[in-house]
């Protein structure tokens, strides 16, 4: 999918699968792209107030390329919902190549009062990943098993 | 390139073959009539299932059922066998919710003794009672201990806790325990999500449903079934929650990084031998959650028995809420089928496909040795609900396989565009069927439209002579997940 050239970044949007849902972001560089895509999977999956007590774990993945290491980084955030009931509001950044991510991700307490799931997502998948430059920015999908 | 209709050879009114060619190790065959075959070919599901009949040591052909779908890796309602020696097991081949399946409960009710206000009130109740939703647990929670139990035995394990009874056992596939589960191949983080979901439904397309059988188109395998005209039955459709999606996410991500496991152009279609050290971890970790989802289902029937005993005021033997049958939708196991004249074992993927054992096999109960094992294949929430049965032409056909269920045709954005301004719980109430959903977005993406029509679906599997119809119930009320 194409972005127009005076479109804001970071950007997102959602693709057609026939069972599942998916995910585009695009930004200016990777960074901005994987922390974008943090951003846009979490307001997929909850709704609700972002507002909390912020705890900042800590984070290292290595993977074979890029399309792999945002799939593993995705679904830290949903193992972190499902597994641990955290709810994942920030990421940042401390190493970033295609094959390893170093960094922190700020959570905070699911609050069955103030959060609401929107999209009931169990798993980002590797099928139809995708992590590519694109024009002079970068851009990223993943398809989302629902 | 995309696989298109004219890449198809028609072998009868119901089976479309995909010669072998490229870098196939055999045919593909789609199992469909000409309006399936579109929708089939329209969303890639085809390419995919072309994918899998690349993959090393397949036996036969690679299988699509008339409700096959795109998924990831394998298609939803794809069938593949592989050689215990020269092929491989993907977790692709089995997807995230391993062992989601679907049971059936027949009841002493007349559907119609209760009347609308009752079946509201046991959907309110059912509704209320019985936990769903992504990660909100609802569970049981369980200790390390049980855990492992349950990875372990499964059904039995809550049977023996007294959440059940034997006879729940002998109507499970593979009486609701998956051999050569290993608790120590299953991660730390797969616990986690597992620990708090035992007993609970989950969300998107899981449910239960209340519904009437309308029609009995085989006397004899419906009185083996225990299924009559008027019945009250209950559908309870769930799997192994996060824990299963857990242990299918580590072991991709393991095999991802695996030299000697086989790297398909799709990721999500790794795969490596059976025998090797991943494989037999995968294995394990498969079965051990397999299990987990048939715990799940055991759980979640006490808990339907139990509300229902609440809401209507009866006891258990007036009830009745007997099994009928709990079968497997995602998971590969190995069986021996027959093979131009020769018995051997295989390592069948069935994703999004049912077992469909046909009569006198040896893994079916007694009371089913004559007429073959129940087919349950659940529609959408406004159609109807098919029970079929086994037949021997399956077993040398198609690994003893049949469709699981009606197919996805709309994707969710789209069936949300068509659900925008409509009142879809008020359209089905005013079909005198009940629905109580999480949210009006799951009652939009769920939507009757959202699917096939399963009629069609098991008209091709009966109509190819590999499940025939056994009976027909509509949906009373739908509790969604």
């Amino acid at each position: 999918m194409s972005l127009p050239p005076d479109h804001p970044v970071p950007a997102r949007g959602l693709l057609e699968h026939t069972a599942d849902l998916g995910l585009w972001v695009a930004a200016d560089d990777p960074a901005q792209l994987f922390t974008a895509a943090v951003g846009a999977l979490a307001e997929l999956m909850v709704s609700g107030s972002r507002q909390g007590q912020l705890t900042w774990l800590p984070l290292e993945l290595e993977a074979g390329d890029w399309a792999e290491l945002l799939v593993a980084l995705l679904n830290e955030v949903v193992y972190l919902w499902d597994g641990e009931s955290l709810l994942t509001v920030a990421l940042e950044l401390d190493q970033l190549d295609p094959t390893h991510l170093q960094g922190r991700l700020g959570v905070i307490p699911r609050d069955a009062t103030r959060h609401r799931t929107v999209e009931p997502i169990k798993a980002v998948t590797y099928h139809q990943a995708l992590v590519e430059p694109q024009g002079q920015g970068w851009r990223a999908q993943v398809i989302l098993d629902v | 390139m995309a696989t298109s209709a004219s890449d198809l050879t028609n072998v009868d009114q119901y089976r479309w073959k995909l010669a072998r060619q490229g870098e196939m190790r055999g045919d593909a065959l789609v199992l469909a009539d000409h309006g399936l075959l579109q929708g089939i070919l329209r969303d890639g599901a085809l390419d995919q299932l072309r994918a899998v009949a690349c993959l090393p040591g397949l036996v036969g052909a690679a299988l699509a059922m008339p409700d096959a779908h795109q998924g990831y890796g394998f298609p939803i309602g794809g069938v593949a066998a592989f050689d215990p020696g020269e092929g491989v097991v993907s977790p692709g081949g089995v997807g995230y919710d391993i062992n989601c399946g679907v049971r059936l409960l027949r009841s002493k009710l007349l559907a119609d003794d209760l009347g609308p206000a009752r079946v509201a009130g046991l959907a309110d109740a059912l509704a209320a009672g019985v936990p769903a939703g992504v990660g909100e647990g609802g569970g049981r929670r369980l200790d390390p201990d049980e855990l492992d139990r349950i990875l372990m035995r499964g059904a039995s394990w809550a049977v023996g806790q007294g959440f059940g009874t034997l006879e729940d056992l002998t109507f499970c596939e593979s009486e609701g325990t998956i051999s050569g589960a290993d608790p120590d191949a299953v991660s730390d983080r797969a616990r986690q999500r597992g620990h708090g979901q035992a007993g609970s439904l989950g969300a998107g397309n899981h449910f239960v449903e209340l519904g009437r059988v309308e029609q009995v188109y085989d006397p004899e395998a419906a009185e083996a079934y225990g299924l009559h005209p008027g019945q009250l039955v209950v559908w309870l459709h769930s799997g192994s929650r996060g824990l299963g999606h857990q242990v299918c996410d580590d072991y991709l991500r393991l095999l991802a990084r695996d030299p000697e496991a086989l790297h398909p152009a799709d990721r999500q279609l790794v795969a490596t031998r059976p025998d090797s050290s991943n494989g037999q971890a995968y294995l394990a970790a498969m079965a051990a959650a397999a299990n987990f989802a048939f715990c799940n289902r055991q759980l979640l029937a006490h808990q339907v028995r139990e509300i229902t005993m609440r809401a209507l005021g009866l006891g258990p033997a007036a009830l009745g809420l007997g099994l009928v049958y709990d079968v497997a939708h995602n998971v590969v196991k190995l069986e021996t089928h027959q093979v131009n004249g020769r018995r051997r074992p295989l390592w069948v993927h069935r994703k999004g496909a049912t077992r469909a054992l046909g009569p006198a096999h040896p893994d079916l109960p007694a009371r089913y040795q004559a007429v073959g094992q129940p087919v349950l294949v659940p529609g959408d929430m406004g159609r109807a609900s098919y029970i079929l049965r086994g037949t021997n032409r399956a077993e040398t056909e198609t690994f003893a396989s049949s469709a699981h269920g009606a197919g996805r045709q709309l994707s969710r954005t789209q069936a949300k565009k068509q659900a925008s301004g409509r009142r879809l719980a008020q359209e089905l109430a005013a079909q005198e069927i009940q629905v109580r959903a999480r949210s009006q977005g799951t009652l939009a993406e769920e939507m009757p439209e959202a699917y096939k029509d399963v009629s069609q679906v098991v008209g091709v599997m009966h109509g190819a002579g590999l499940a025939t119809l056994v009976a027909r119930t509509r949906p009373l009320a739908v509790i969604k997940g």
